[in-house]
This record gives C-alpha cells, structure tokens and sequence, in this order.
C-alpha cells in the first residue's frame, strides 16, 4: 500500500483548481452568465435596440407565454417532430446496426458510408434535400411521376401534411448513423456463445431479439435515445433552412429565435423571447432529468 | 486563435488608418453585375472628387438579414457604414437614425423623382433617404401564344383567368405564376390584388380597414387561381421570384407576375422565351368602384447615419449616385430602373429596356406598401395569413378576419 | 443450402437498399452541380447528366467570398479544436486522477451544460457578445464553441485518463516529477488518441454549427460556411447549381475525415455513452 505522503493520492486542491477553472471559466461566462441574463431579461418589456428603455413588468411575458397560439402550435410541433423522427431512427437504427453485426465483405465500406450523412454539415443536407423535394425540379417528384405514382407534382414544403413528414424525413436521413453506430457498438459487446445457446433452445430471430440482444443493448439503447430527443427538441438547422417554419412546420427554437432577433430587434419583444428562451430551458432540463432518473445513470 | 487575433489587429489598423483621410463606407449587394456597376461608378466618382475615399461594404443578399444588420449598426451608434442602402419599406423604421436630407435637394429636384418613392422616403416630414432605384410589379406573358389563340394582353383579372385557362390546356402548360411563398414578396403580390380591386389594408389615416368585401374578393380571386380555375400550380405557395422565372423562362407558363428585373434574363442566351416576351400592367379587378390597375412599388433608396463623421461627402456621394447620367448608366449596365422621371427620355435607356415606355405609367403609379415604423410585422401578419389562405388551412373569411384582428391588436386600434 | 443462399441474395438487397438510401443525396448533388442550367430547371432529369460543366464550381469562388467563408470556418473550428483539448484535457485529468473535494459536483456542473438548448442563451450571449465588441470577429465564435465543446470533451477524456496504466505516472511522481510536467511529459502523450479521437469530434461539431454563427457572425466575409450555404441566395435568385457546388465543396473534406479516421470517430462518439 502507498503512503500517505504518497503524492498520487494526496488531496491537492490547487493543482486541481489550476486544472478545472478554465474549464469552469468558459462555462460560467459563456452558459450560465447568458442564461442568468436571459432570466433577468425576461421580467423586462424592451427591444434589443433600446435597451435603455426597459419596463419591469414581473412575469407577465410567462402569462403571455400561455395565451401564444403560437407557441403552443410550434411546442406541439416540436412534440410531434420529436416523436416521429426519434421513433423512426431508432428502429430504422436498430435493423441496420443488427445488418452491420454480421460478418460480410463490404460492412467496413457500408460503415464508412453510414457515417458521412452524420458528419456533414446540417445546413448542407438540409438544401441537398431541399433540392430533391423540389415541386418542379426535384427527383422525388420526377420519380414518382415517371413510375406513374402520382400525376401531378407534390409541393411537398408547401402544405402542412407533406411538409413536417418532409422535414422529419431529412432529420432521419441525418441522424438514423448516430443510432446505428451507437447501437452497434452495444451489439459487438454480446458475446456470440448467447445466440449459439439461444439457437440451439430453438428460438426463433424474433425470440432471439427480445430475449437476448435487447436486454444487452437496452442501456445503450436508452443513452441514444436521450442524446436524440434532447437534439431533436432542439431542432433549428433544417426547420430554418427548409421551410424558415412556414407550412406549419416551425419549431420552438425556430420561433424563439425570430422573436429575439427578427421581431425583437426594433419592438418590444426581446424580454418576451427570453421568456421563451427560459422556458424551452425549463422543458429540457424536465425532459433532461426524467431520462436521468429512469436510466439511473451513475455520474461518477 | 493567435492568427485570428492578428487578423483582428490588423482590421483594426486598416480602420484607424483610414479614418485620417475623408474615407465613406457604403453598403452594397455582394454579388453580380449590380456590384460590378457600382464599382465602375465609385472609381468615376473617386476621379470627380480627389479627397474622398468609398469603401463599399458588401452585405447579405436577403432583404432581412440585411434589415437586421443594419439595426445592429445603427443601435450600436457606430459612424460606420455612413452610406446605407434601404429596401423602400424601411425609411420609417431607421427615420431616427437617418439624415434628414431635405437641406441637400432643392423643390424643383425633387419634383424629378417618382413621387411615390418621395412619399416612401419622407417620415414625420424628414426625407430621410434619396431614391436610388425603383421596381414594380408587372405582368409578363408569351406574346406567341396569345396570338395564336387570338388574344389580346388581358386587362382584368377575369380575362386572366379566361386566357391562362384556354391556353394552359390547350398547351398543357401552367397558366400563371406568382409569388405566393409565406414571405414579404407575398405582401407585394397580394396588394395589388387589393389595390386593382379597390381596397385597402390601412387608410390613410392608418386606421385598418381591412375587413371589406374588396379584400375578401382579392384574397378569393388568388385562391381561386389555384383550387377553381386551376391556371396556377398549388406549387405557387412555395415560389418567390426566381421559381417562377425558372418556370416562364423554360416555356412552361403562359403569365408571370414578376419584377423589371426579369426583363434582361428572359431574353438572353440560355432562354428558351427570348423574344417571345411581352410585359403589361397587371390586370384590374372587376365589380367595385375604384378598380384600378396596380403595381406595388420597390426599390432600393440611399440614406446616410446619423453619427457618420462625413456627412457633406456622403451628401456627395448619393448625389452623384442619383444624377441623371448615373441612373442612366446603371439603367443600361445594371437593369435597374432609374428613380429619376427625366431619365425615362433619354434614348439609350429605352434601346436597351425597350417597355420603360410603354410601362412608364405603371412605374409612375406604383403603390407604396403600408407605411409604418412596424411595417416588417404588418408584412408578417398579411404574408403569413394570405399563405394560410392559400394552402386551405384558413378559409378566405377566416384569413381576412385574422388579418384584421391581428393588425388591430398590433396597431393598438 | 437454398434457402441460405436466399436469405443471402435478400441480405445483400438490404445491404444495397441501405447504401443507395444513404449516399444518393451526395450523388444527386454532384450531379446538380454539374448540370447546365437549362438540364438542371428542367423537370424530366437524367439520372446521368448530359452535359457537364463546372461553371458552378467557379462561379461559387469568383462571385461569392466562398473562399474566404472556408477560411473563416478553418480558424474557427480549428482554434476552438485545439484550445477545447488544451483546457478540456487538463479538466479531463483532474478528474480522472487528482482527488480533491466536490468532484461530482464539478462534474455536474460541467455535464449540464451540453444539456443546454442553444437558443435559450442566444439572446443574452449576443448582448454580452455585443458589448465585448465581439460580434463578426473570429473570438467571438471561437470562445463560445469552446463552451459547447467542452462537455463532451472532458467526459471522454477523464474515461480515457482513467484507462491508462497508473504506473508510468506513478514512476514519474516518485522520480519527483510535479502534477503539471508528470501531465505534460507522460499522460499527455500516451493519451493522444484519445485526443484525436475527440478532436475530430469537436472540430466537427465547430465546423457544421449553424445557429450561433448565424447569430454572432453577420457580414458576408465573416460568414463560416453553413451560413454560407444557407444564405446562398441573390436579392431575387436562388442559384441551385452554385448551392449544389458548394455543398459538394464542404462535403468532399469531411468524406475523407470520415474514411480516413473511422474508427477514431466511432469510438469518440460511442465512448461517451457507451462505457458511462
């Protein structure tokens, strides 16, 4: 056993705060500090080009909050947008991650490729997307009339029924990789032995599933799904750049941040969206320490 | 970050620098033949007066990231850029920031420029930015096919709509196209609709006044074109101006709502329209007393800071830019129509955009859209809720009753 | 022995169903790119273009400032990459080997803040960010993604720190090396794929985000090249082809990130989850 004079594990509290404050710099002066503000700034009516002439008015922007048809359709789109394309990836994940486990010649290429729709740029996917749903111009339209599938074209970022599966189409096209590889990397931990003695009780790929392999990647399983709908509550990228929210399809963080900085710019709508801001905070961190709670995730 | 802290110093050196001679910055369009032309301009003009210096900033391309750029400059109380270039919408809103110009231009040189762009310029009594260049909303169509069917230009919306019908079947091509994407080029589409029909969406006292059944038939007429008639693809709830040119330009539409600046494009090279293009007023409307033909009015206007520390050769600048000779010469390089009525004379000019003669009228009688310090959000309400209207999810009565509301909310009334 | 051979020709067409869904995007942008306008607004499009050029690929360098946008994106994610290791990797170790009071809490604190919706300090960042003067400067983008960065990084460091062997270090402190050279000359070393693997990650988040530079970066020259591409619109024109070029310009880089460091990047995605 060491000593206690052992510096290995002696207590040094300088060396340690040496290491963590810058750490904790950044953090506090670029996350809490703005999020204190945003708090502060939501008890105020004032544009953010006058921020001289700031009102107190308490919390009456959290009233006003509740009376925002608004708000309440886009939360009700984010809540749909996140069901869907959450739900969609993950089983969309797991069918390929179970593809990817078996040996074959060209699963590192397949992988490879896999990847690339999860490293490129939001934005980027987003208008190689928007492209192909064009109503004239697009291939989606084109192919569908060529196999005679439909007659006219579809303008599919153009009515509410076709533009939110549109855009949770392109959301599960970006993100689908992250889940797949996640998920795999949960299913190279099952020790092969398990299916052998699972195949010879005779179950069946069904039964198999259920009894062995989802046990197993059930943990991984839960932290991906935690990541994803955290992401997609979040969802701003393809929302701005497919349709900027139009046809119904504009999300919380879509609408907060034209408040802030369209609307909220010249009127008196800044202290408003921070209350916005506020809240969306709020209905993370609940959804945050729920998924906590229920996974029983060990911090240390 | 040590590079780009250099790089930081670095701007920083070239600004301190520059600030020892008379140095004006001046807003731009990034892109395109528009920047080339200017640039020629500004060196003509560094010529004319040895003592000044025009650095041209170049700014986003959307007309909203533009609009907000400039309040971050502005609320910032910076003396730069000291040139600004604003959309005709927005001298209400930068009034407070903006030079009164009105010492600089003489009564008889103002009666020279459109007076609806005078009138878009002119807030609480300021004239707060000069007219640089102007558009307005005109009705293209295929000279060929309208004489094969035996047609003549339509004159009213319901001649349109014969016209487009009859010939996009026969053709089994789209019969009109517009701009009916939930942006602020609806707003300008669907104001001359309410014009050509009599309407209004706020007097002139600023009161709203949209609830009349002049909206309603305005807003039915444009959902009609799609779901009745047929004459417009449901796809015109998506388009801004370039979709629909694409569309025209490829010999796929009989009509075109669109801007002057369409002219030039459809009629070059790669065009499958070219000379086969004729350009009218946009039709009236029909059955209520004061129909008429409208145009919605835009263009580009110059103004000056405030707190710029250069303000006489800003003066300079913007005067030059607004001469006669300039607008010409932007008129035949850029294709932008000149803001000045003594212009429209000059021969050069109307070689090269031959209808400046025929559509003199509709630039002079351009409507300007509702002038407001909020104008950006009346826009929000009117695009916002025309779209609605258009893609079903309101009725025609549901979306002029929520306009209506919603003005009246955001207006205090 | 048939139905074996069966169930293989159906694996594979789910093989081939997975490759066409995932790269037929990239394959349809490049050949957008390189359609002659009147191939590209045309509505019955070859699969195969007809006619190539790459006028849109000039275009896109000698009508917009799409050079110096990758420029920009370059020193943006770059600094952040490298300052995030710098100050993460030090965090990383004091929590994987130092012992000192409030650790969890330390680490809550740290882990909450990539819980953070981006758009809820959007607001109040810009006005701090305004009266820092940083506004359409590159520390102004850089510092703020060095926040949202960190998180991650710490998490995935302090696991690896605690993976390696003790004992080199061990060795070090009793040759009388202090913590920050026993750091600096041993740990950091042996660590560095780790490092690797986390960079990528975080030069890859820098690289594509959109919001805050949207937000913080606002004139043409500043912009990294999401906005970029996002913006890629004329006062009236919308230039598909150039929009096309462009992504195929950003996405050809990444490709070969991606090929290239495969495994690092799988196991930097999957170690933060996975193994906590």
């Amino acid at each position: 056993m060491f000593s206690r004079k052992d510096p290995l594990h002696r207590s040094d509290p300088i060396y340690a705060a040496a290491f963590i404050i810058p750490t904790l710099a950044v953090i506090a002066f670029i996350a809490f500090w703005p999020l204190g503000q945003t708090l502060y700034n939501s008890f105020f009516r004032f544009a953010l080009m006058y921020p001289q002439s700031k009102v107190f008015v308490g919390v009456s922007n959290y009233g006003k909050l509740f009376h925002d048809p608004r708000f309440l359709n886009d939360l009700w789109n984010t809540i749909r947008f996140t069901i869907w394309s959450v739900g969609i990836e993950t089983i969309l994940g797991i069918l390929i991650a179970l593809m990817l486990n078996k040996e074959f010649k060209l699963r590192g290429f397949v992988r490879a490729a896999v990847l690339i729709p999860w490293a490129i740029p939001t934005v980027v996917s987003s208008q190689m997307w928007r492209w192909m749903y064009n109503d004239n111009y697009g291939i989606v339209n084109t192919l569908l009339m060529e196999f005679h599938i439909v007659k006219n074209p579809i303008v599919w970022l153009g009515f509410p029924s076709t533009s939110m599966p549109a855009i949770i189409s392109v959301d599960v096209w970006k993100t689908t990789p992250f889940m797949i590889l996640l998920i795999l990397a949960g299913l190279q931990m099952i020790p092969k032995e398990l299916y052998e003695a699972a195949r010879i009780d005779g179950a069946n790929a069904w039964q198999r599933f259920w009894s062995v392999t989802f046990p197993i990647i059930r943990p991984t399983l839960g932290i991906a799904l935690i990541f994803r709908t955290l992401d997609a509550m979040r969802v701003f990228d393809i929302v701005y750049v497919m349709t900027k929210g139009a046809a119904n399809t504009e999300t919380i963080s879509v609408y907060n941040q034209w408040v802030l900085f369209t609307k909220g710019f010249i009127a008196p709508y800044f202290g408003y969206g921070s209350a916005i801001s506020v809240t969306i905070f709020l209905i993370i961190s609940a959804f945050a320490f729920l998924y906590v709670k229920m996974m029983k995730i060990k911090l240390d | 970050m040590k590079k780009s802290v250099l790089l930081v110093l670095a701007m920083i050196a070239v600004l301190v620098f520059a600030s020892f001679a008379t140095t004006i910055v001046m807003t731009a369009g990034a892109v395109g033949r528009e920047y080339q032309v200017l640039q020629q301009q500004i060196k003509v003009f560094e010529k004319e007066n040895p003592g000044i210096k025009v650095v041209l900033m170049p700014m986003p391309n959307s007309s909203t990231d533009r609009y907000n750029l400039y309040v971050t400059y502005l609320s910032a109380g910076m003396p730069q850029p000291d040139v600004l270039m604003l959309d005709v919408i927005w001298p209400p809103a930068f009034a407070n920031f903006l030079v009164n110009l009105n010492p600089y231009f003489s009564k008889d040189e103002l009666k020279d420029f459109f007076p609806g762009a005078i009138r878009a310029d002119t807030y609480n009594g300021k004239l707060v930015a000069a007219p640089w260049f102007i558009d307005a909303g005109l009705l293209y169509y295929r000279k060929d096919l309208l004489k094969k069917y035996g047609f003549e230009p339509p004159k009213t919306w319901d001649e349109l709509i014969h016209e487009a019908q009859v010939i996009s079947q026969k053709e089994g091509i789209k019969g009109f196209v517009w701009q009916g994407a939930a942006y602020e080029g609806l707003t300008c589409d669907f104001m001359e609709y309410v014009h050509s029909y009599g309407g209004a969406i706020l007097n002139d006292k600023g009161q709203v006044v949209s609830d009349s059944p002049m909206v309603k038939k305005a807003l039915q007429t444009m959902v009609d074109m799609i779901y009745k008639y047929k004459i417009s693809p449901v796809g015109v709830t998506t388009y801004m101006e370039e979709e629909t040119r694409h569309i025209f330009q490829n010999g796929d539409a009989v009509f075109m709502r669109n801007w002057p600046y369409c002219w030039p494009l459809l009629n070059g090279k790669d065009s499958k329209v070219a000379g086969k293009v004729g350009v009218e007023p946009l039709p009236e409307g029909t059955g209520f007393a004061g129909v008429h033909h409208s145009a919605t009015l835009g263009g580009w206007q110059l103004g000056i800071n405030k707190n710029s520390e250069h303000i006489a050769a800003a003066v300079k600048l913007i005067k030059f830019l607004t001469s006669p000779q300039q607008e010409a010469y932007k008129a035949i390089n850029a294709g932008q129509n000149p803001s000045r009525l003594s212009v429209y004379n000059n021969p050069a000019i109307i070689k090269a955009n031959p209808f400046y003669k025929s559509l003199w009228p509709v630039f002079k009688n351009a409507e300007p859209r509702p002038k407001s310090p909020i104008y950006a959000q009346i826009s929000e309400i009117l695009y916002t809720n025309v779209n609605a209207a258009l893609t079903k999810q309101l009725t025609v009565d549901q979306a002029v009753a929520k306009i209506t509301k919603q003005l009246k909310d955001l207006l205090g009334q | 022995m048939k139905r074996k051979k069966i169930r293989k020709i159906f694996f594979y067409i789910g093989v081939i169903v997975v490759l066409v869904y995932f790269l037929f995007p990239f394959y349809w942008a490049v050949v957008s790119s390189l359609r002659i306008p009147s191939e590209l607004f045309s509505s019955h499009q070859s699969l195969f273009p007809l006619k190539i050029q790459f006028k849109s690929y000039v275009q896109v360098f000698t009508e917009r400032p799409f050079a110096r946008n990758i420029l920009n994106s370059t020193i943006v994610a770059g600094a952040a990459t490298l300052l995030c290791l710098a100050i993460g990797s030090l965090t990383g170790y004091a929590i994987a080997r130092l012992k000192f009071a409030g650790k969890v809490v330390v680490m809550l604190f740290i882990l909450s803040v990539s819980m953070f919706p981006q758009v809820s300090i959007l607001g109040a960042l810009f006005q701090i960010l305004r009266s820092a003067k940083l506004i359409n400067t590159y520390p102004g983008l850089i510092i703020p993604y060095i926040a949202l960065t960190i998180p991650l990084t710490v998490w995935t460091l302090q696991n690896f720190f605690r993976e390696m062997p003790k004992e080199l270090e061990e060795a070090a402190y009793i040759d009388g090396s202090g913590k920050f050279s026993t750091f600096w000359r041993i740990v950091l070393p042996l660590s560095a794929p780790g490092l690797v693997a986390t960079g990528l990650l975080t030069f890859i988040f820098s690289w594509n985000e959109f919001l805050f530079a949207l937000t913080f970066e606002q004139l043409p020259q500043m912009y990294t090249v999401p906005v970029a591409i996002a913006m890629f619109t004329g006062y009236y024109i919308v230039p598909w082809g150039q929009i096309m070029a462009a992504s195929v310009i950003v996405t050809v880089p990444l490709v070969v990130l991606v090929l290239v460091f495969q495994n690092k990047i799988i196991s930097g995605m999957t170690a933060g989850s996975v193994k906590g």
